[in-house]
């Protein structure tokens, strides 16, 4: 599988988790860095199993049956589990959380982890002030007067 | 090793420490032709400077007050972090030692530009009767002056800041202003949330010991740039003053809703862009330098030499230097002040250095409109209530200012990241659902902070132990610090005011306070928490008579007939307003004095 294919896989998978669509996603530019980081943070083995586990028959699934599939593969499974919501923070807050230490003993004991923000781009790409119709606090500001209108308009 | 070379110069003045009330003395009396030294314990703040500062803001994981500003191990400040509750006194493992009960709450910056770099902006007057507490309520002090005798240093004060704001909204409880006279620039437009408050709060009263008070919405002034006014200064105009180094930048507030702790584009005021004025052949400014303690002569008072320390920025590698000039100003901030002047040893007619520590006691109420207001937008705060900041349950209660956050639940809870961890880990949502939910409430979230005076009292105060001191060596400063029933009964009342905005605009509360918090109190069966607002006032309080205050009406140490002590330490007491509008007012009057006078 090449890159290109890899990254595809990781945005759907990205893309279930957070609730924005891919074209948003790719447009922030961290595909590529999340992807890598959660390699090197959780390990390339958990990372892949985490893809993988999303590479289901999509087709004919509905929204219920689709959110029912990730909550028994992915969210309760004590592998995946921890490592998707950890996932789900870094496109919302451009920070990696370090890993529980109960999963990080039982599936990443060799690696290295702690909490950071990822930088300062991360930062200014986290989903989380679009989602609530704001801006990154200190950057990405909306103009002088913005403000006095309500939010969401242009 | 010693090197006295600073000591060979000829200041008229030296001036310690970089903030507004420094940087403002140092312009006025350079402008009038003295020399003068100015000392930073900082390492200093230049452009690249504060863009790394920027970066470092980005960076941290918790983006508290002084997040974005370096920590010098020689010349340490407070941390939001260090704030704590004081099970067992002193807590001491910060900067300041917190002998309690309470830890001090608030922080300050020990950097160029002082703690103005992450200051809000709130530029306030205050109100006549803010001045003669005693005369009025019989509660506190009188102030030696008043509002009529500050009122032209407010406009000079209005003009350094640079402040936006209509005369219209700030003409209550009996703040006047000149005929005529119009702010620097326009007020900064309110948020909608400011505006759907004020359309749902029409026209509510309340009542408060027999007697109705209105409820309503005002803008607050702001050391922020916005769009000038024409008729200022005579039809002269006013160009704002951007960044430092790039004027162009920061014309305008660009809503970066980040003025605590670091304004991207210098949009805010900060003591950088006074200091940007100051002639470097008039004034010198030595960075990574530490005051000490001063020599003074015991049979006049006289202060005689400056000692100070300087380090290299991120070690603790020092030299001793000392430096001489005429006159001495001590602009370190209240709590730096009292502690130099401690340190020195100085007689202390009056008791009162160090004493008097106040901030204001801030109880924090939160909710959810019922409609969007799209929070997290804009500078911090717009708009207040100003309705308990003055009036007769002043003798009584302590006045409370309504402050209107515009940055939905940061403040009390750590907002979005507190709420968006919780619905991932604990309400089990991701995808559309987590969007969803997030959609549907972070932009209905609005938070008050009910912010009451303090009466002065001699127990809250500063004092220095040998046993507490820096990594190099001076010491460290060690605080007292209690709330009293006065304030405790104005954050009563404030909060059942703040549940009766809550219930006329239809809001959801979700206000709640845990026992585990630093600040949290019991009073007449509920529990509060209580937070600082990071203005630090009265540690050298000023007055006519030298037994019951430390300095007069223009800073000048009673003691010491060449020192002034400038800052809000000469606050006798605090009032509701934010300090900085008033601490600068005071140091214009200062210079003037320092100017006019032989000392």
């Amino acid at each position: 599988m090449n890159a290109k294919q890899q990254m595809s896989r990781f945005a759907a998978l990205s893309s279930a988790l957070t609730g924005f669509v891919p074209v948003d996603l790719e447009g922030t530019g961290m595909l590529p860095v999340f992807w890598d980081l959660l390699e090197t943070q959780a390990g390339e083995a958990n990372a892949e199993a985490l893809v993988t586990a999303f590479d289901v028959d999509v087709a004919g699934m509905s929204e219920a049956e689709l959110t029912a599939a990730i909550r028994a593969r992915i969210m309760s499974d004590p592998r995946l589990g921890p490592l998707a919501r950890n996932l789900i923070k870094l496109w919302y807050f451009g920070i990696w959380y370090q890993m529980p230490s109960a999963w990080r003993l039982d599936y990443a004991a060799d690696l290295d982890d702690r909490t950071f923000v990822v930088s300062d781009i991360a930062y200014k790409n986290a989903l989380v002030w679009r989602a609530m119709l704001a801006h990154p606090k200190g950057a990405r500001q909306p103009g002088f007067g913005s403000w006095t209108f309500p939010p969401g308009q242009p | 090793m010693k090197s006295e070379r600073q000591g060979d110069k000829n200041y008229d003045v030296v001036i310690v420490g970089t903030g507004p009330s420094g940087a403002i003395i140092a312009k006025e009396l350079s402008e009038a032709g003295k020399r003068v030294l100015m000392l930073e314990a900082g390492a200093g703040m230049s452009a690249k400077d504060y863009d790394a500062s920027l970066a470092s803001f980005y960076q941290a994981l918790i983006k508290g007050p002084n997040s974005p500003y370096p920590n010098e191990p020689a010349a340490p400040q407070p941390m939001i972090t260090d704030v704590r509750p004081v099970t067992t006194s002193p807590l001491a493992d910060g900067y300041i030692v917190y002998k309690g009960p309470y830890a001090f709450p608030s922080t300050y910056t020990r950097d160029q530009g002082g703690t103005s770099l992450h200051w809000m902006g709130t530029c306030l007057r205050f109100a006549p009767n803010d001045f003669r507490m005693r005369s009025v309520y019989g509660v506190g002090v009188d102030w030696p002056i008043g509002y009529e005798d500050l009122k032209p240093y407010y406009r000079m004060a209005e003009r350094e800041l640079g402040v936006a704001a209509e005369v219209e909204d700030q003409s209550f409880y009996g703040i006047d202003f000149e005929p005529g006279y119009v702010y620097p620039m326009h007020r900064i437009p309110p948020t909608y949330l400011d505006r759907c408050l004020a359309e749902r709060i029409g026209d509510m009263t309340v009542e408060i010991d027999g007697e109705t008070y209105p409820i309503w919405v005002a803008s607050v002034p702001q050391g922020r740039n916005a769009r000038p006014n024409a008729r200022y200064d005579g039809g002269r105009g006013y160009q704002p003053v951007g960044a430092v180094g790039d004027p162009t930048s920061g014309q305008r507030c660009e809503g970066n809703s980040n003025c605590v702790p670091i304004c991207p584009v210098q949009a805010k005021y900060t003591a950088l862009k006074t200091l940007a004025k100051l002639d470097p052949d008039k004034v010198s400014i030595e960075t990574c330098a530490v005051v000490s303690f001063f020599d003074f002569d015991s049979e006049t008072g006289r202060i005689e030499r400056l000692h100070y320390k300087r380090y290299q920025p991120g070690t603790t590698d020092f030299q001793d230097e000392s430096v001489t000039a005429t006159t001495y100003v001590l602009a370190a901030n209240a709590i730096e002040n009292a502690k130099i002047m401690l340190a020195s040893r100085v007689p202390d007619s009056s008791g009162l250095v160090g004493a008097n520590l106040m901030d204001q006691v801030t109880v924090l109420t939160w909710g959810l409109m019922p409609e969007p207001v799209g929070p997290y937008r804009g500078p911090n705060a717009t708009s207040g209530i100003p309705t308990l900041r003055d009036g007769p349950f002043r003798a009584r209660r302590a006045a409370v200012k309504i402050e209107i956050g515009n940055l939905g639940w940061t403040w009390p809870k750590g907002d979005p990241f507190t709420g968006v961890n919780s619905l991932i880990d604990e309400a089990n949502l991701f995808g559309d659902a987590l969007f969803d939910k997030i959609r549907s409430t972070y932009p209905r979230q609005f938070r008050f902070a009910l912010e009451a005076e303090m009466l002065p009292d001699r127990s809250n105060r500063v004092t220095i132990d040998p046993a507490y001191r820096d990594a190099i060596g001076n010491y460290r400063p060690v605080v007292s610090y209690d709330v009293d029933d006065y304030t405790k009964r104005g954050l009563e009342t404030a909060c059942d005011v703040s549940d009766q905005i809550f219930r006329r605009i239809g809001a959801e509360n979700h206000t709640s306070y845990s026992p585990g918090d630093p600040g949290y109190y019991v009073f007449n069966g509920k529990g509060f928490s209580f937070q600082g607002t990071g203005h630090v006032v009265g540690t050298h309080c000023m007055g006519t008579d030298p037994r019951t205050s430390v300095v007069d009406p223009w800073q000048r140490c009673h003691d010491h007939p060449n020192l002034y002590l400038a800052g809000c330490g000469s606050f006798p007491t605090l009032s509701t307003a934010n300090p900085t509008l008033t601490m600068a007012a005071l140091c214009f009057m200062t210079a003037e004095n320092i100017k006019a006078g032989e000392t």
